[in-house]
């Protein structure tokens, strides 16, 4: 509620204390209260002598404020489903979640105080570049960032993803896997789809699954890993508006404060290890597809046909040694109609692929033999060599 | 692509050529092209005990990309008076192509099936209401003269391959 040059980093506990009303018994120090309207841009300029929040803080902030949100959610949640009826509230779950999150961050960050989880931690969000309270475009740019382009990124990647699917692309280039990209894309007009967008439809339908689990995965991994080492941004959007938190108590004398690299060492290496890992099976696949494509050229349906009838037989022949074709049969799933690949035995008994199987229950929990009913975690694998 | 829809109707076609001498009702099930292993016909024959003897039926199947997890959508080409199939649309009302579908079906024995319900109508769901008015008034000489006629009518032609 007031710009942080108002407070000094040992002062001011008396004033505020009493009137924290929602606030966590923590010993923090809030700045002095003030009204939003008195505050900020025009706080005077001079040197804020008040170190940077270290990584724990900041975390401990966010999960505070996770919970308090959270709590916010379900409240939000329970208010729509009275008004509205359950049903309505499952259908927008995900805008009443979205609004309820503006809610929280419109009272506290937009408002010019802290979050409560920042209350609780005592950190204050400055402009980095210029050590200043946050301007109110620079906030509401925030809580934009924070709380409505992941909504729009999600809605956006599924819209672009279903609109790409059928017949021709109307998005010609572009980087499917940058973030505001499957948001304006929305709005080019649609043109005529010639070869070239067609293609393009298809490559980003491809590919943009992949550079997105890429993006959540790793590239998430390496936002965090960042923040471990330097400790400035937790988030994307604290980096996007470049605000960071300064820390306003007073440590005890002999107080430590720790940080976060040991972790950030550690995702580094993870993504490392994940990254020869991914070199190393892609040049596998390049050489089984290789394979595969010298195999397989030239072949119509009825030489393949044959070719499979071939390779049947000569496994046939192979386990005539020990067995009989009807038990060869029975090794059969009936599913895939292939011979069973990690066995997997249904509470009923009957025994199919592992894939097969838990591919089906996820359609419909029952025995595809028998219908009797099958939870997905009842399957039960079978490492036992069976015949 | 997915292959293993591919790879599970290449199993069935080897399986349904080796096995074609014990079908008796089924005169024919392949797919229309040799590289499109999704799009079958069958002809299914008329059951000796039945108004529909000496009649041919073809079948169009088309199959889903995620069968078997998905059942085949099978529909008569043949026109045919049945209590449960649709007589302009050939739309066949058989639970196991719709709610009761497992993978453990094949193409065959989905035929199988289908060659049974022909036998067997089913006067309580019906998509022919005419028909299967003339079973639940219990009218069997009618109901059997009429499936006579249209079988003889539309499915003995011997020109409609």
């Amino acid at each position: 509620m007031s710009s942080p040059s108002s407070s000094s980093p040992g002062g001011s506990h008396t004033a505020n204390s009493a009137e924290r009303s929602h606030t966590t018994p923590s010993p923090a120090v809030g700045p002095g209260l003030s009204a939003p309207g008195v505050l900020q841009p025009a706080a005077p300029k001079f040197k804020l002598s008040l170190p940077s929040a270290s990584q724990p803080d900041i975390i401990r902030a966010n999960q505070k404020d996770s919970y308090y949100q959270q709590i916010l959610k379900d409240q939000v949640k329970d208010a729509v489903r009275e008004i509205f009826g359950s049903r309505r509230q499952h259908m927008y779950q995900t805008e009443v979640d979205v609004f309820s999150d503006l809610c929280y961050y419109s009272l506290t960050t937009l408002l010019g105080t802290q979050t409560l989880g920042e209350e609780y931690c005592d950190i204050m969000q400055i402009k980095s570049s210029s050590s200043t309270f946050p301007s109110l475009p620079r906030r509401s740019a925030l809580v934009f960032w924070h709380v409505l382009i992941p909504y729009i990124y999600s809605k956006g990647s599924q819209e672009l993803r279903r609109r790409t699917k059928p017949q021709p692309a109307q998005r010609p280039h572009h980087h499917a896997g940058h973030r505001l990209d499957a948001t304006l894309s929305e709005e080019q007009p649609p043109r005529e789809p010639s070869p070239a967008l067609i293609k393009a439809k298809a490559f980003i339908h491809n590919w943009l699954p992949t550079l997105q689990n890429f993006f959540k995965s790793h590239g998430h991994s390496a936002h965090l890993a960042v923040f471990y080492f330097f400790g400035a941004y937790y988030s994307f959007s604290k980096r996007v508006t470049g605000i960071r938190y300064i820390f306003n108590r007073k440590l005890s004398p002999g107080e430590e404060r720790s940080g976060y690299e040991v972790l950030g060492v550690l995702i580094v290496i993870q993504l490392a290890i994940q990254f020869y890992q991914w070199r190393r099976q892609l040049a596998v696949d390049a050489q089984e597809k290789a394979s595969a494509a010298a195999l397989q050229a030239g072949k119509t349906l009825a030489g393949e046909a044959v070719a499979v009838e071939e390779e049947s037989e000569e496994e046939e022949e192979e386990e005539d040694f020990t067995q009989t074709a009807a038990e060869i049969n029975i090794r059969k799933c009936t599913l895939c109609l292939d011979p069973r690949t990690n066995t997997t035995a249904t509470p009923c008994g009957h025994l199919f692929c592992w894939t097969c199987i838990r591919e089906w229950c996820q359609n419909k929990p029952e025995c595809p033999l028998c219908r009797q009913h099958v939870q997905i975690s009842a399957l039960l694998p079978i490492y036992t060599k069976l015949y | 692509m997915s292959t293993a829809v591919h790879r599970r109707m290449l199993k069935e076609y080897l399986a349904i050529q080796k096995n074609s001498a014990t079908r008796p009702h089924l005169e024919l099930l392949e797919p229309i092209q040799e590289d499109d292993l999704l799009h079958w016909q069958a002809i299914l024959l008329g059951t000796a005990d039945s108004g529909y003897e000496g009649g041919r039926f073809r079948l169009d199947i088309v199959i889903p990309t995620s069968y078997p997890i998905q059942p085949p959508t099978i529909r008569f080409l043949t026109t045919i008076c049945h209590p449960n199939v649709h007589f302009k649309t050939g739309e066949i009302c058989l639970d196991i192509l719709k709610s009761e579908w497992t993978p453990s079906w094949t193409l065959e024995s989905v035929c199988v099936a289908i060659s049974s319900l022909l036998t067997n109508p089913e006067p309580s769901s019906p998509l022919n209401c005419d028909a299967a008015n003339l079973l639940r008034c219990g009218d069997m000489a009618g109901y059997n003269s009429l499936v006579k006629m249209y079988t003889a009518l539309y499915a003995m032609d011997e020109d409609q391959e």
